[in-house]
C-alpha cells in the first residue's frame, strides 16, 4: 500500500495539539494511485516475442546469470570514473573499486537483483525497444538495443548488449530533448566459465513485488510507511519518494536540481496538519517527479 | 483660418492623440518657435492631468522637447531594419509593462501564481493586457520595480528549494541507489552515481 500507516495519527495529533511532530505530519499524508483498471491490465503477462523483447529480457536476466569481471568508464557533466567491477553467479553481491577515488581502492558491494519476467513485462510496455547490430566494445560483438519511452514521463536508454552473454557493455541515457545525461562502457571484461545460453531466453523467476500504478507505468516496488519513504519503479527506471516535516522557516515552492541522469525534485507543502517537504530522486525526467510529489495528499482525498 | 488657429487646432488634435507624424512635427517646429503656442500648450497638458487626476504635483516640465527627442531618435534607428524590430520590441514591452502597472495591485502584494500555487515556480504576467503606449509615460520604471520584486521573491524560493534539493541529494541519493540497483540492467551504475560510500539497504515493507 503506497500509503501512510495512519492508525495511531489521530492518537498522535490529540496527545499533541500543535501537531507539529514528526509522526503527526507524516502519518497525515498518504500517496494515492491510478484506477485499479490500469493495475489489473498490467497485472498480465507478456509475450515476449520479437528479437528486441528478446534481447531486452536477455540484458535483464543477465545481471544474475553470468559471471565476469572488467574495468568500466563512467561519465557525467563534471565526473569521470574509472572502476573495476567482478561479479559471480553464485554470489547474492557483486563488487566494485573506484579507481579513481584513492589508492588501493577498498571494496564496495553491490546487492546482484534478480531477474523477473513481470518486471520485463513492465519495460514492454512503457518502452519501445528495437535490435540493431552494434559495434565492438571491450572486445565484444554487441547489439544496439534502444529502449525508447512510450510517452514522455521516461528518460531513452541506448544499451549495447553483448552478443553472447546479453550483458550491457555501454549504456547512455538521453533525457526528453535527447541530450545526453549519463554513460558508461566497459574497457575490458573477461567472463567465467560458466556464460550462459541468451538464445534459450529463460527467466528464472524471482520476488518482483509490484504494488499500485502511482504514475502511468510506475509502479509501487517498496515502502516504509513509518519512516515516509516510497520507491516506484517501471520496471527500469526507478524514484524514490521522502517525505518529511518541512524545514522550519522554508516557505511553500518547489525546486529541482540534476546530477548525471539524476533528479532530485523538492517540493515543500503546507496542510492542516503542518508543513511537509516532499522529495523524489530518480531517473526519471521533471514531469514525472512532479506528477509523483502531486501523488501525496491527505488520506481523504484518497478515492 | 490664420496660421495661428490651424496651430490651435493640430494643438488640440496633438492632445486628443488625433495627430498624424507629419502634423506633429510641424506643430513641434511651431511650438519651438512660439513661445505663447508652448504656453498653451503646457497649459493644456495641466488641465487635461488635472481633469483626470493624474496631477499630484505640477512639476513645469515641457515634454514637446522630449517628444521631439523620440521622434529623432525613431526615425534614425528606423533606417536599419533590425533596430526597427528592436523599437518595435521596445514598445510592446512599455504597452505590456503599463499594462501591469495599471493593474498590479497597489498593496505591493506579490500576485498569485496561477500555473502552481508553489512559489519558485512560473509566476504570471499579472493584468497583462494592452494599453495604450503614451511616449514620456513615467510607469515603466515603477512597474519594473514591481514586475521585478515578484520576479526576485520567485527566485528566492527557488534559490531555497535548490539548496534543499541538493542537500537531500546528498543525504539521500544513497538510499536511492540500493533502490535502483534493483532495476538497473547494470547494477553497479546506481552505486557509482553516489559521490562517496552510502549504502543503505532498500526498505522494504
Amino acid at each position: 500500500m503506497f500509503a501512510f500507516r495512519n492508525s495511531s495519527s489521530k492518537r498522535l495529533i490529540q496527545s499533541n495539539p500543535c501537531g507539529r511532530s514528526l509522526r503527526a505530519a507524516l502519518v497525515a499524508w498518504v500517496l494515492v494511485a491510478l484506477s485499479p483498471q490500469v493495475l489489473a491490465q498490467a497485472d498480465e503477462q507478456c509475450v515476449l516475442s520479437a528479437p528486441p523483447e528478446k534481447a531486452l529480457a536477455a540484458m535483464m536476466q543477465a545481471a544474475s546469470d553470468v559471471s565476469f569481471e572488467g574495468t568500466v568508464l563512467y561519465e557525467r557533466a563534471g565526473s569521470r570514473q574509472f572502476m573495476t567491477v567482478a561479479s559471480t553467479a553464485e554470489a547474492s553481491r557483486g563488487e566494485l573499486r573506484r579507481m579513481n577515488a584513492e589508492a588501493n581502492p577498498r571494496p564496495e558491494f553491490w546487492p546482484i537483483p534478480s531477474g523477473s519476467s513481470k518486471r520485463i513485462c513492465n519495460v514492454v510496455e512503457v518502452y519501445v525497444s528495437s535490435l540493431e547490430s552494434g559495434r565492438i566494445i571491450a572486445g565484444r560483438s554487441t547489439q544496439r538495443l534502444t529502449l525508447r519511452p512510450r510517452d514522455t514521463l521516461r528518460l531513452t536508454h541506448l544499451v549495447d548488449v553483448d552478443e553472447a552473454t546479453g550483458l550491457p557493455l555501454a549504456m547512455v541515457t538521453l533525457d526528453l530533448d535527447g541530450q545526453m545525461l549519463e554513460r558508461y562502457e566497459y574497457a575490458a571484461i573477461e567472463y567465467g566459465s560458466d556464460i550462459p545460453d541468451t538464445s534459450v531466453g529463460n527467466v528464472v523467476e524471482a520476488e518482483y513485488n509490484r504494488g499500485r500504478n502511482i504514475v502511468p507505468g510506475y509502479f509501487l516496488v517498496s515502502e516504509n510507511p513509518d519512516r515516509g519513504i516510497f520507491v516506484v519503479s517501471d520496471g527500469l527506471a526507478t524514484a524514490s519518494v521522502f517525505v518529511e516535516p518541512l524545514p522550519a522557516g522554508a516557505p511553500v515552492g518547489e525546486g529541482a536540481i540534476i546530477e548525471g541522469a539524476t533528479l532530485t525534485y523538492t517540493r515543500g507543502v503546507r496542510s492542516a496538519s503542518g508543513g511537509l517537504l516532499i522529495s523524489v530522486l530518480g531517473e526519471v525526467p521533471f514531469v514525472t517527479a512532479r506528477l509523483l510529489a502531486d501523488a501525496v495528499r491527505p488520506p481523504l482525498e484518497d478515492s | 483660418m490664420t496660421a495661428e488657429d490651424r496651430d490651435r487646432e493640430a494643438l488640440s488634435a496633438l492632445m486628443d492623440g488625433e495627430t498624424q507624424e507629419l502634423e506633429l512635427r510641424r506643430v513641434l517646429d511651431s511650438i519651438s518657435s512660439d513661445p505663447s503656442l508652448r504656453d498653451r500648450w503646457r497649459r493644456q497638458q495641466q488641465v487635461r492631468e488635472l481633469l483626470q487626476g493624474q496631477r499630484r504635483h505640477l512639476p513645469d516640465v515641457d515634454v514637446s522637447t522630449r517628444v521631439r527627442e523620440v521622434l529623432d531618435a525613431k526615425r534614425s534607428v528606423s533606417r536599419n531594419p533590425i533596430w526597427s524590430m528592436a523599437v518595435a520590441a521596445s514598445v510592446t514591452l512599455a504597452v505590456v509593462m503599463g499594462g501591469q502597472q495599471l493593474l498590479m495591485p497597489s498593496s505591493g502584494v506579490t500576485p498569485a501564481p496561477v500555473v502552481s500555487e508553489l512559489g519558485g515556480a512560473v509566476v504570471p504576467v499579472f493584468g497583462a493586457q494592452p494599453v495604450q503606449a503614451s511616449l514620456g509615460a513615467q510607469s515603466l520604471p515603477v512597474s519594473s520595480r514591481q514586475a521585478s520584486g515578484a520576479q526576485s521573491a520567485g527566485q528566492s524560493i527557488a534559490a531555497v528549494y535548490e539548496r534543499l534539493a541538493r542537500d537531500r541529494y546528498h543525504r539521500l541519493n544513497g538510499r536511492h541507489a540500493a533502490s535502483a540497483a534493483q532495476s538497473h540492467p547494470a547494477p553497479y551504475i546506481s552505486y557509482v552515481r553516489v559521490p562517496e560510500l552510502k549504502l543503505e539497504a532498500p526498505d522494504s515493507e
